[in-house]
């Protein structure tokens, strides 16, 4: 509303005075013992868990094992996903038959699927995946279907008068034209999938970053808990960044 | 003044077999044919037919053989009418009931915070990075340290909810500040409007359709956290009886626990749509 | 040159709307539209001209009536063919593909009806695009450039797969005067060196008289073609006929024409208003 006022350099030290203020309270509330700010670690505490963790090998294979994992029950959404969004979008015929059957199951959030997926997939492994692939399906269908819908009829007669056939308005108009909504499904995708799988660890894993946390407050490794925390926390933002620079990729139009 | 040359006519300036023959035959070609499934009443069976579809494909799964079956849809209807009334009621509305206080926690202390960093830069160079520091870690992960903190589990469940609230609420109130067009501020001054008035006459209504999107996020996640809250420390609540479901092997009760969240999750965004239509009566977009 | 003559002939256009039931969206409209012509066809707002370019461009159907293409009927009660490249339309909110550079845009046609190799298409777009005085800009998207330069690369689009005839629908609607003129004169040049059949629709009168060979007045709805104006003014044109005594003749008689038929416009939504 107001733009901003000050320079970058303001801006930056703003910023690190905002964090620092928050590490202050944060330290001060432990500190001082304020209510049951006692129990929660303090920042040297955190630190030198951290040092411990990081570098050993257990921290590689959880991170990777969370990772792994959201990124397969990823693209299998995708892969599942897109089609059915892009079929459903482009057919009246199509989206009867199967769109109300999905809002019936979109209500339910991914962690409601918990037991279920156990019951399903009497492994971890598959449960988990399971899991996030519920995760991430639901918002690339939507993305997907309102790409196709929103796209302006003015581009169908235009490639229709231009001589193009079904398929190639399906591939060069839909396809192309639902491509910036499906970009943001993708990565909205990720972020709820990466939250689920976080849930599902911790409820029903074995390894991985989101079991670590539960296991570090079972073990009293209380340090350790915000350590996974920031862990998790930067992991997911750092697949954010990923898809979004995919994102960029596909539709190099809309950067320029 | 003279009137066209030509007149209504214009036939008469072709080439004359075409104007006296009759249309030649019919080489066009029926674009549409109307099919049964493209018609209103088409598309009712065809939707219909869509859940029995599924009904079909869940009972199918649930006639595979496995060590543990999966309950058909038959069992999981008996199953739910089997629950007692009250205590299922009691579940539902406990659960209900973290939401929504949550939920408020975190609209009453998200607001105005989304408020003030959207509108005093200084605000913002304070405090919105502190937030966005806090963001990417997942209300989910706070669970451990939630649980360490709070004495009993409500309060640890209505912590979770909260903070999966906040953040959505927080920057959408930002963008719904930083969206007010200077053309508002510019007029409203213009007409000689103090600070106060401005504020609430002016930047509130503008701000309401953002805040609102904010609120719909946030009771989605909200309902999130509590499930998962309920799952993992068992304290009644229909998360915590789908949970149970699965632990004492009451496998039908599963997927009545499943339907009960959704069924409640869809009627609280229903509440946070009505309540927008009811106060933003107006249509900015 | 290949164009062709465009024959409508007493079409009517009916269809039924959830709020106002039944509307007569056209009543018997005629136009002979020759080989080669620009015929403009002006009206108030919601005559239903773009309703009538539709019915000949082969995205709508009609109620009865017919029109053909030639000798060829495109449209007859009942019956529409599909549209195609051999009635291109250059659309009035932009019909460029945005997610498609200029180049992928002009050369879309001849590739998919497979008239061309990809590199053949992109040679004779290149060379399009330079005699034009658009060399350059093949890479760019069209979110990138103004809308002048949008519309004049949509034109070429559409004259790349040589149309038999060229529907314009309110093409420069939405430019702003410089552009629109700049466009204006684009088109004219093009005109004249590929005489190409065009129907273009405007509510701008000066356009229509500018731009056009004949100029047809469109009643409010239900659209009828009421008169049919011979401009007569000679080619190629240039912005100081627009101040020439007979082009202010003209124009004062088309006005005149159009002025009574957006005087009823009004009076009719004040009615429906008032419902």
């Amino acid at each position: 509303m107001r733009a901003s006022r000050y320079s970058r350099r303001m801006e930056l030290s703003l910023s690190v005075l905002s964090i620092g203020l928050l590490v202050l309270v944060w330290q001060a509330l432990v500190y001082l013992h304020v209510y049951r700010f006692a129990y929660i670690p303090s920042l040297p505490q955190v630190v030198e868990s951290a040092k411990d963790y990081v570098f050993s090998s257990d921290f590689v294979s959880d991170a990777i094992a969370s990772a792994i994992r959201v990124f397969v029950a990823w693209i299998i959404a995708a892969v599942v996903a897109i089609p059915l969004g892009l079929a459903i979008g482009w057919s009246k015929t199509f989206s009867d038959l199967s769109l109300p059957t999905l809002e019936l199951l979109r209500p339910i959030p991914p962690i409601a699927w918990i037991p279920a997926g156990i019951l399903f997939f009497p492994n971890i492994e598959g449960s988990v995946v399971f899991i996030c692939f519920i995760g991430a399906f639901f918002p690339i269908l939507l993305n997907t279907i309102n790409g196709v819908t929103q796209i302006e009829q003015t581009y169908f007669r235009a490639a229709r008068c231009l001589g193009a056939g079904q398929r190639e308005v399906f591939r060069d108009v839909v396809v192309r034209g639902a491509m910036p909504s499906i970009v943001v499904g993708l990565a909205l995708g990720m972020g709820i999938a990466w939250m689920a799988l976080v849930a599902a660890e911790m409820i029903a894993g074995q390894y991985g970053l989101g079991y670590m946390i539960w296991r570090a407050y079972s073990l009293a490794q209380y340090p350790l808990i915000i350590v996974g925390m920031v862990a998790i926390g930067l992991i997911g933002a750092g697949m954010s960044v990923c898809i979004r620079l995919l994102g960029r990729k596909l539709t190099p139009w809309q950067n320029r | 003044m003279a009137k066209s040359l030509k007149g209504v006519s214009a036939l008469s300036s072709l080439a004359p077999d075409i104007a006296r023959e009759p249309p030649r035959g019919l080489e066009g070609k029926l674009r549409r044919s109307v099919r049964w499934w493209n018609t209103p009443a088409g598309s009712v069976v065809l939707q219909v037919s869509s859940l029995v579809i599924f009904l079909v494909i869940w009972e199918l799964f649930g006639r595979l053989p496995r060590a543990i079956p999966i309950p058909t849809p038959d069992q999981s209807l008996q199953a739910g009418l089997s629950l007692s009334p009250l205590g299922f009621l009691h579940d539902c509305l406990l659960s209900f009931y973290r939401v929504g206080l949550g939920f408020l926690i975190g609209a009453i202390i998200g607001i105005p915070l989304g408020v003030v960093i959207g509108y005093s830069p200084l605000a913002r160079g304070l405090l919105f990075p502190a937030v966005e520091v806090l963001r990417p870690v997942p209300p989910i992960a706070w669970i451990p340290l939630a649980l360490l903190f709070f004495p009993n589990i409500e309060g640890m469940i209505v912590f979770l909810t909260f903070y999966g609230a906040f953040f959505p609420i927080v920057y959408n109130t930002i963008a719904g500040m930083s969206g007010i067009p200077e053309m508002y501020i510019h007029a409203a001054r213009s007409l000689g409007s103090g600070s106060w008035t401005l504020f609430w006459r002016i930047m509130v209504p503008a701000m309401l359709p953002s805040i609102f999107t904010g609120l719909h996020i946030a009771i989605g996640i909200a309902w999130l956290m509590v499930v998962a809250g309920e799952m993992v420390a068992v304290t009644g609540g229909i998360g915590a009886l789908t949970w149970q479901a699965y632990q004492t092997t009451h496998y039908p009760l599963i997927f009545v626990g499943m339907a009960a969240i959704g069924v409640l999750g869809y009627v609280s965004s229903q509440i946070i749509r009505a309540l927008a239509r009811f106060v933003i009566r107006w249509d900015i977009s | 040159m290949n164009s062709l003559g465009v024959t409508i002939r007493h079409v009517t256009k009916k269809y039924v709307t959830r709020r106002d039931g039944e509307v007569l969206a056209l009543n018997d409209c005629s136009i002979g539209i020759h080989p080669e012509e620009f015929f403009v066809l002006v009206g108030p707002s919601g005559c239903g001209k773009t309703t009538l370019l539709n019915i000949v461009a082969g995205f709508d159907t009609l109620t009865s009536g017919d029109v053909s293409l030639g000798n060829m009927l495109i449209a007859a009660q009942g019956v529409i063919s599909d549209p195609g490249p051999d009635r291109m339309v250059v659309f009035q909110h932009g019909g460029l593909f945005p997610w498609m550079t200029v180049l992928e845009n002009v050369c879309y046609g001849p590739i998919v009806q497979k008239q061309m190799t990809r590199a053949e298409a992109c040679n004779h777009a290149r060379s399009m695009l330079a005699g034009v005085g658009l060399q350059g800009i093949e890479e760019r998207y069209p979110g990138e450039m103004s809308s002048g330069m949008r519309r004049r690369v949509e034109i070429i689009r559409a004259l790349i797969g040589r149309p038999k005839v060229l529907l314009m629908d309110e093409p420069f609607r939405a430019l702003d005067a410089l552009n629109k003129s700049v466009v204006q004169e684009f088109l004219l040049r093009l005109f004249d060196t590929h005489l190409n059949t065009i129907f273009f629709i405007t509510h701008d009168l000066r356009e229509a008289l500018f731009l056009g060979d004949r100029v047809g007045v469109m009643t409010t709805r239900p659209g009828r073609v009421k008169t049919i104006i011979d401009v007569g003014l000679p080619r190629p044109r240039s912005t100081r006929m627009l101040d020439s005594r007979d082009f202010l003749r003209l124009k004062a008689q088309v006005t005149e024409e159009v002025h009574e038929e957006a005087l009823e416009a009004f009076a009719a939504g004040e009615r429906e208003a008032a419902r």
